[in-house]
């Protein structure tokens, strides 16, 4: 409905019309009389001029109304596109780990660093914590093997069953990784919660090559 | 004869003017008519644009009127399909854009197919620095009111902002506008600040 105190409302609100900061109520009433009345429309485009004063790389020919923008400032996504995003993120975590298990069979890889240590009871293998250096996602996922315990390379435990793993936490700090004297190629990887949680390497001679992780995912090797 | 084929075939054209200049001055019967060949045309999408299929439709009606005002329809068809035609464009596009804005935040949305010409691009030029003149001579307290709209604030948060009232702020803003088209008209006559 057209009065001259309608009229003074619209072309009061244009500005914040124009930047999508109205709430959706005023929004809808401004755009509704806007279609009733010429002389607002008329003030729209003076509107739109004066704003392309302020906003020169804007032409006023060009500058719809802006988006309507939640109140919050904050794009929140919709149910559908969140369900796509999970959907997404589950199958790129399958894809990457089939990957990361073809690559890493296709390399033959061996534990660079024997990171072993022979317990003095029973002279027997046991783990020795190593580091892996995160790095950001780029290339074939790599663990650096820096063993953080004494080393001893060639000796002892060689021929043990004992299934040698690879593990690491998932953690946002460094995950710590043990790793087996072994040969040959890693035989599985292990998951936890959509996160690699264990590589498992066949006994001697093997070499690790270099494998990052970052927050538990597979992110760069070589 | 011929006089009066003409004259049938001039009769939708005629009959298409006269809707567009009675939709133009405000005619609540037409605007009426022609919101309803805009429902016709999006309803479909109704579902999928959801709260935003309103807002949509007063877009549409706004832009439509914008684009007839400037003689953009060509009458190479019925204003009816050229409704239709419009609204459905504009509620793909909404689509589309509502898919891409749920991954990204997307400021500016303008999309350029050519690069600009010579002279479009010295009249850009022009336009800025008339632009830098005018908000140069305006008052301080104009040019800070118009770089938070720039920024998207919205007038409550402009209110929080400088401590004066919602209302205040609105009259302020709206003196400020009135004061920079005055300056960019005199400064566009050639006339001294």
């Amino acid at each position: 409905m057209r009065t001259d105190r309608a009229c003074h409302r619209t072309v009061l609100a244009l500005p914040w019309l124009l930047n999508g900061s109205l709430e959706a109520t005023e929004r809808r009433e401004v755009r509704e009389h806007l279609i009733a009345c010429p002389a607002c429309r008329a003030e729209l485009v003076r509107t739109r001029e004066a704003r392309a004063l302020f906003q020169p790389a804007a032409s006023p020919a060009v500058v719809a109304e802006a988006p309507p923008t939640p109140v919050t400032g904050i794009s929140r996504p919709s149910q559908s596109t969140l369900r796509r995003l999970s959907w997404a993120a589950m199958i790129g975590a399958v894809l990457g780990s089939s990957w990361a298990i073809w690559w890493i069979h296709s390399q033959g890889l061996k534990p660079e660093v024997q990171a072993y240590h022979r317990s003095p009871a029973h002279g027997a293998a046991v783990p020795v914590p190593v580091r892996i250096a995160a790095a950001p996602m780029a290339a074939p996922a790599a663990v650096s093997a820096e063993p953080a315990g004494p080393v001893s390379h060639g000796a002892a435990t060689a021929g043990s069953s004992a299934k040698p793993a690879l593990a690491h936490r998932s953690a946002a700090s460094e995950p710590a990784i043990r790793s087996h004297q072994g040969a040959g190629r890693i035989s599985s990887i292990g998951f936890e919660s959509g996160s690699l949680a264990s590589l498992t390497v066949p006994a001697a001679a093997s070499r690790i090559s270099r494998f990052d992780f970052e927050g538990g995912q597979l992110s760069g090797g070589r | 004869m011929a006089d009066a084929l003409d004259a049938t075939l001039d009769d939708p054209r005629h009959e298409d003017a006269q809707l567009i200049e009675r939709l133009l001055a405000g005619d609540h019967t037409v605007i009426l008519r022609v919101r309803g060949w805009i429902g016709a045309a999006i309803g479909r999408y109704r579902g999928r644009l959801g709260a935003d299929f309103e807002d949509l439709e007063q877009e549409v009606v706004l832009d439509l009127m914008e684009a007839l005002a400037a003689a953009r329809f060509r009458r190479e068809s019925r204003l009816e399909t050229y409704v239709h035609s419009y609204a459905r464009f504009k509620c793909i596009d909404r689509l589309r854009a509502l898919g891409r804005r749920d991954m990204v935040e997307i400021e500016d949305e303008a999309l350029v197919h050519d690069a600009p010409s010579p002279l479009e691009e010295l009249t850009r030029q022009e336009n800025e620095q008339l632009a830098q003149r005018v908000v140069a001579a305006l008052p301080r307290q104009c040019q800070e009111l118009w770089a938070m709209i720039a920024d998207g604030m919205s007038y409550r948060e402009m209110s929080d902002a400088t401590g004066l009232s919602e209302g205040a702020i609105r009259v302020r803003v709206h003196r400020c506008r009135q004061r920079a088209l005055a300056l960019r008209d005199k400064l566009r006559a050639g006339e001294p600040l």
